[in-house]
């Protein structure tokens, strides 16, 4: 299994469309994956999930993966957060 | 006169959209699911439940496509994506892993489960205070609704909804997807019982030309499905099993209606110009790209007010570039070459707040605070994408540029030097523009009336929103029902400031056009021909009517009553002789 921490970049946090990025990448891969903040642990390919983070700008999330492509899996997540989710530097 | 009659009752509202319409009343069940019981399901029957469940997720998938569809068909393709934020709701994976694993538990059916389930999320995200959140809560528990009826009922929501024939559709409260849903032939009206006057329900309903009545009491109690319904939204009345009599009333006006609207059409292709060939510019106020088709039945001369905001309130996030660039080249490429004014984004704050994601500061009053240019000028990020995609489109026929709420002379110029930065930098892109895009503004400001010499040596037209114009001279908001007597755009104040925008625009040899609601009454017009306004644009539904109305004027007459109408000093004596001059033309 694989742990990593990441924190959200973008302006207004993980609204709608980054946390509907985050599980579509997510739900490309085999392995299970689950994102955690503070006492809560949801699963990484569930966008209700996600929404009950709340996870507003700065807010630091830990990225597990366990499963056949878990390094793969954390990678192209901690990525995708750090660039943004792909809305751009500003957002 | 209705006839009243002590044997009919009728209901009354709050009209939402204008019309009248005839059907049997079909009463939409209470949206509430504690009835569902919790029934024991063998072990070995457990995953043909669990079949069921995915059974019915699929029939609501299928009906979220069609809507996503029949969105993108009526209000333009950029709004299908509010669709796909409920789909992945509906496929969220965990859902399912939860009302599997509990189900296996304790030996449930599937809609007790699936109901247990969604409503733990809705439990924790209803805490959230955002209005981000609020919206996304009212997504899932449409989710949850839809996924529940197909489960027991086994029908997706389309089946049940092919109304065999007319109805006039009720429930407690409908969702801007619901009417999306719902409009078909046989759906002639909507009643319900919450809802406002500016919700996008209502608007939507106006759009779609729906009539629509909100706010009616007891209406579970006083109408029940098929009933035979006379809606009257127009007049805020809805009549339940109404006699022979009322019903050849309402037969009679409705024929008279549609032999009126088939003559304004026959006349689409006529100007509206004036005995002695004055020629007023016949425009037309739109907000959604539905109304285009509207726009050309009935020969408006081009889109007066195209207002841009309706694409940012149906959206949960700032749409993007690409997106907003799609639908206004729809617009442009589907009015076959008409000329149109795009006005900039003009709304308050608290979507603007609501579109970021961030909790809501309510300002103690709104129409004096963040909105309009202000937030753009504010925000240049979000400002120059929406100029991006505004000019990016003008290439494809006549576009013009309009900024709203604008109140002194450097905010004009800060605006425009704006409009500047983002024309240089498509050029730099290689991006295609007409470089001529002419660029007016709205006078909707007491200030802007005063500095009106200064501002129009730097634009290229004016519009005059008389509605803002009336309610900050008169300092007066009208939807405040303790106040909304003192607002009147016949008031003398009211004239005299058109009358100065007028006089600068001619001396300055650019157009000046009034886009209000005023635009619509015959005594206005009345008023705007002396002026020699350039142009008025209406809503497409008033086209026909002022068209008619016009072509009966003669200018040269109208001149004569200027100096005596400015001259008056009481709204009550300025609206008397207007009615008593419309009366003339009518008589002659």
């Amino acid at each position: 299994m694989i742990v990593r921490e990441v924190t959200i970049l973008n302006k207004q946090g993980l609204h709608a469309r980054p946390a509907t990025a985050l599980v579509n990448t997510a739900s490309t891969f085999k392995s299970d994956i689950f994102i955690s903040r503070e006492d809560k642990k949801v699963n990484g390919k569930s966008i209700l999930g996600l929404l009950v983070l709340a996870a507003e700008h700065g807010a630091k999330l830990t990225i597990e993966a366990a499963g056949p492509d878990e390094n793969e899996a954390v990678n192209a997540l901690i990525a995708l957060v750090e660039d943004h989710f792909g809305m751009g530097k500003n957002s | 006169m209705m006839p009243a009659k002590e044997n009919i009752r009728g209901l009354s509202g709050i009209s939402a959209s204008p019309g009248i319409a005839f059907g049997e009343a079909y009463i939409r069940k209470q949206d509430s699911d504690t009835n569902i019981a919790r029934t024991i399901i063998p072990v070995d029957k457990i995953e043909d439940e669990i079949k069921k469940l995915k059974k019915a997720q699929d029939l609501v998938a299928e009906e979220l496509e069609i809507l996503r569809k029949k969105v993108a068909a009526y209000l333009g393709p950029s709004y299908s994506d509010i669709i796909l934020a409920q789909l992945t709701i509906l496929r969220d994976a965990e859902i399912l892993r939860e009302v599997r694993a509990y189900m296996k538990e304790h030996h449930v059916n599937a809609a007790f489960a699936y109901r247990l389930i969604v409503n733990q999320y809705l439990d924790i995200l209803e805490e959230q205070s955002s209005e981000y959140f609020k919206e996304r809560v009212a997504d899932i528990r449409d989710i949850k609704r839809r996924v529940l009826r197909a489960l027991i009922t086994k029908k997706s929501m389309l089946n049940t909804l092919r109304m065999e024939k007319p109805v006039i559709f009720i429930a407690r409260e409908l969702s801007p997807t619901d009417i999306m849903m719902l409009v078909s032939e046989n759906v002639r009206g909507f009643i319900t019982e919450f809802g406002g006057r500016t919700s996008h329900v209502a608007i939507m309903a106006r759009t779609l030309k729906v009539p629509m009545l909100i706010g009616v009491e007891d209406l579970n109690t006083q109408i029940q499905t098929g009933d035979e319904l006379i809606l009257d939204a127009g007049r805020e009345k809805v009549w339940i099993r109404p006699d022979a009599e009322l019903r050849e009333h309402y037969q009679r006006e409705l024929r008279l209606l549609q032999e009126q609207d088939r003559h304004f059409r026959e006349l689409s292709n006529q100007k509206a110009v004036t005995r002695d060939a004055y020629h007023l510019r016949l425009s037309a106020n739109i907000s959604l790209p539905i109304e285009v088709k509207d726009v050309l039945k009935y020969g408006a001369e081009g889109i007066g007010l195209y207002r841009t905001e309706y694409l940012y309130m149906m959206k949960h996030q700032l749409p993007e570039e690409e997106e907003l660039f799609r639908e206004y080249r729809h617009v442009m490429k589907s009015v076959s070459g008409l000329p149109v004014i795009m006005r900039t984004l003009d709304f308050g704050g608290d979507k603007m707040s609501a579109l970021e994601n961030r909790d809501i500061h309510c300002e103690e009053n709104p129409f004096m605070g963040y909105r309009a240019i202000r937030i753009c000028l504010d925000k240049p990020q979000v400002f120059h994408t929406q100029l991006r995609a505004i000019l990016r489109s003008s290439v494809y026929g006549k576009l013009s540029l309009m900024l709203p709420m604008i109140t002194h002379v450097e905010q004009l110029e800060e605006s425009l030097e704006h409009i500047r930065s983002v024309k240089d930098a498509l050029e730099r892109e290689g991006i295609p523009f007409d470089p001529q895009v002419p660029v007016g503004m709205m006078i909707e400001t007491p200030s802007a009336v005063m500095n009106i010499r200064t501002l129009a040596e730097k634009v290229d037209f004016f519009s005059i929103g008389t509605n803002d114009l009336t309610q900050y001279v008169l300092a007066v908001d009208r939807g405040n029902e303790r106040v909304n007597k003192i607002y009147d755009h016949y008031d003398p104040a009211v004239i005299r400031m058109i009358r100065i925008v007028t006089d600068a625009a001619r001396k300055q040899q650019i157009p000046v056009y009034i886009c209000g609601e005023m635009a619509s009454e015959p005594a206005a017009v009345l008023l705007f021909l002396a002026l020699g306004v350039d142009g008025i644009s209406v809503a497409t539904r008033y086209i026909g009517a002022i068209r008619e109305f016009v072509m009966q004027c003669d200018r040269s007459e109208l001149l004569k009553i200027l100096d005596p109408l400015l001259a008056m000093n009481t709204r009550r004596e300025i609206t008397e002789y207007l009615d008593s001059q419309v009366k003339k033309i009518l008589q002659q």
